[in-house]
């Protein structure tokens, strides 16, 4: 899962990477809206974390822009301003979730989850597909009751799978969403990986949940 | 109940409504005694000269008629004395309407009495002036004092006479009106007292439903009635410029807590959202060293900050002293910018005193050295790398003029006279990036203003922003 920190404050940006990447999320920073939405507009992001308060263009400048463009990415506004005509103000300029500094850092990754299971049908921080687990807050992952270890980028590639079952997820998409920097789409690294997480998930003895989709990419399915 | 009661012998209104009754009240009785004095004194000086006149009246006729009854015989006209008399006496007192008592006499012989006397005398003991007036009591004649002229001429004596009672009846019949008359003075001047308090006081009235409205929520609000040009509308003006006074430094405080907690939150986000990561999971050393650095320097920044805002709230309270000491003050500035000199390394920048005269100055070194620091401190945070920071330090007049010269981005000429003010920015980031906050300009600008002194900032086309400190030498 791809996440966009836009974030004025240096040591702020820097310290909600790091904890967002010890969460496996990959994630890009931004000086300031102007920076973000060129960002946005050449990266596909699960979720925007973005100040209010910033140079050139504001947070709410920002998803006003990102909404005007038909770019549908959640976004959480974080901001030292805390009066209700201010939480209004930023919702209503399309962002989906708000948070006042300081923040607690669990509670944001708690929005974060929250935001990210929107899209789907999803209810409970658990992503599952036959007998396969993986639980999104622990970074567990199981299959019939056994525990599976994977590295994060195995973890990253299986979470965007799971997040799109039954869909088609093409090479391009992965790399997109489990990067936060550009790869060569002409690299083969993502079928390396798909190759180790299968090893590790669809043991000889069990059903095979990935599946490659010649020239396409690949689905995780029942 | 006992409370309304209470309240409404208190109030304005009642005891307008006193004053203005027993005003009217006394006013009345001062009327009516007057009336009654003037009356009464204005009908004695008149029934005197009634009196007086028909007195004087009667005798002139008796006289004229050169009546001599010595020597009276009778002639087909007058068979008799009395008839002469009579036919005499009826001249004279035919126009008696107002039924007064006549007598006229002899010094020997009464010759006349008027009817109305029936049996009773009006004697009196001889006197030798020709004209009396004064009073006689007889009870068969009235009950009140009677009023008696009397005239002396060459042969006959009149007296006419007169019951006061008559008077005395008019002015009683005054003063049963007056006595009839006064309360309904009393309640026409109550209820008129009532009426005129109340239209006064109706305007008070709403001034104090306006008054109790307003909160410190509704500030904005206006006291109605300002539009007159009488007391009531300058009290309204009064109170309304002091609500609109108490709304400003509100306002004023308001913004500086808001600013204040603004201000403090961006590092205590630093710290928190630090601290929370590094205990998250198990850290190299290497990472917990980084984290504490940088909480240090934000838990200085917080330090900064509270010192900023503390100092400038003293300021506001007037709570700081000044201790003006006498220094020379290149070698002051020296040693400011040697201490300063390496806070430019990083950039590349210089920190440079231009050359100037040996000047004897009288300020508070502490204060003037945290103002010029704030202020170097600001031009080579914003000066380009690679430039200069020039001090320089002249006299004019009285005073000394102390400039600091950076060269960079300079301020937006709207924001020059702005950047003085509490949490102000050019640029909300370009500061806090820099690790600055919005609160040392308006340190520098309370301690210049403490030394009387005035403070500014100009920025020119060729990308130089001065800022000058004047103050008095001494």
């Amino acid at each position: 899962m791809r996440i966009l920190v836009v974030e004025d404050e240096k040591k702020v940006a820097s310290f909600i990477k790091k904890g967002l990447e010890e969460e496996l999320y990959q994630v890009d920073l931004a000086g300031n809206g102007k920076d973000g939405f060129e960002m946005t507009l050449n990266n596909e992001y699960d979720l925007i974390i973005s100040d209010v308060m910033m140079p050139v263009m504001n947070g709410i400048q920002f998803v006003k822009e990102l909404r005007k463009n038909k770019i549908i990415t959640p976004v959480l506004l974080l901001t030292i301003k805390d009066s209700t005509k201010d939480k209004v103000e930023g919702l209503d300029s399309g962002a989906d979730d708000y948070l006042t500094k300081p923040f607690s850092f669990e509670e944001l990754t708690a929005r974060v989850r929250a935001l990210l299971r929107r899209k789907e049908t999803q209810k409970d921080n658990t992503l599952t597909v036959d007998d396969l687990k993986m639980d999104l807050v622990a970074h567990k992952i199981t299959r019939t009751n056994e525990e599976i270890i994977l590295t994060p980028r195995e973890y990253s590639i299986l979470e965007y799978l799971l997040r799109n079952k039954n869909k088609i997820v093409s090479r391009t998409k992965l790399i997109e969403h489990v990067y936060d920097f550009h790869f060569d789409s002409g690299t083969n690294v993502i079928d390396v990986y798909i190759n180790k997480l299968r090893s590790k998930i669809d043991l000889p003895n069990k059903k095979q949940l990935i599946h490659t989709v010649r020239g396409v990419g690949y689905i995780i399915k029942e | 109940m006992f409370k309304n009661i209470k309240l409404f012998f208190t109030s304005t209104r009642f005891k307008i409504t006193i004053w203005y009754s027993s005003l009217f009240l006394f006013l009345e009785v001062l009327l009516g005694v007057s009336i009654y004095i003037y009356l009464y004194h204005i009908s004695h000086v008149n029934l005197d000269l009634n009196l007086k006149t028909q007195a004087n009246a009667i005798l002139r006729v008796v006289e004229e008629k050169h009546l001599d009854l010595d020597t009276f015989e009778p002639s087909p006209v007058y068979k008799s004395e009395d008839e002469l008399i009579w036919d005499i006496i009826y001249d004279a007192v035919v126009f008696n309407r107002r039924n007064t008592f006549i007598e006229i006499s002899t010094s020997q012989k009464l010759i006349y009495k008027s009817a109305n006397l029936g049996q009773n005398h009006l004697a009196f003991p001889e006197k030798k002036s020709s004209e009396l007036i004064f009073d006689y009591k007889n009870e068969l004649l009235s009950n009140d004092v009677i009023r008696v002229c009397q005239l002396k001429g060459k042969r006959f004596i009149v007296i006419v006479a007169y019951p006061i009672e008559h008077i005395a009846q008019t002015l009683n019949s005054l003063i049963d009106i007056y006595i009839m008359m006064a309360p309904i003075f009393l309640i026409i001047s109550i209820i008129g007292g009532a009426l005129i308090s109340t239209k006064s006081l109706s305007r008070i009235d709403a001034i104090i439903k306006k008054t109790e409205e307003i909160t410190a929520q509704n500030l904005s609000e206006k006291i109605p009635g300002g539009g007159y040009f009488d007391e009531y509308g300058r009290l309204v003006n009064k109170m309304n410029e002091m609500i609109q006074r108490i709304k400003t430094s509100l306002d004023f405080m308001n913004q500086f807590s808001i600013s204040a907690a603004h201000e403090l939150k961006t590092p205590l986000t630093i710290l928190r959202g630090e601290i929370e990561i590094a205990l998250k999971s198990e850290k190299t050393p290497v990472h917990y060293i980084e984290v504490l650095k940088s909480n240090y320097e934000e838990t200085i920044r917080l330090i900064k900050i509270i010192d900023n805002l503390f100092f400038i709230s003293k300021s506001d309270n007037a709570l700081i002293t000044i201790d003006k000491r006498e220094v020379e003050l290149s070698w002051f500035l020296n040693s400011i910018i040697q201490s300063m000199g390496f806070l430019g390394r990083e950039k590349n920048m210089d920190l440079v005193l231009d050359s100037m005269p040996k000047i004897c100055v009288k300020f508070d070194q502490d204060l003037i050295k945290q103002a010029l620091s704030n202020i170097i401190d600001n031009a080579l945070k914003f000066g380009d790398e690679n430039t200069t920071v020039l001090v320089s330090a002249e006299e004019i007049n009285n005073s000394i003029k102390i400039s600091i010269i950076n060269t960079g981005p300079g301020i937006p000429d709207e924001s020059l006279d702005k950047i003085f003010n509490r949490f102000y920015r050019v640029d909300v980031s370009r500061t806090r990036r820099t690790g600055g906050v919005g609160l040392g300009l308006s340190v520098v600008k309370s301690i210049v203003t403490l030394h009387n002194g005035t403070v500014n900032a100009e920025s020119n086309s060729d990308s130089e922003t001065t800022v000058n400190i004047l103050i008095p030498k001494v």
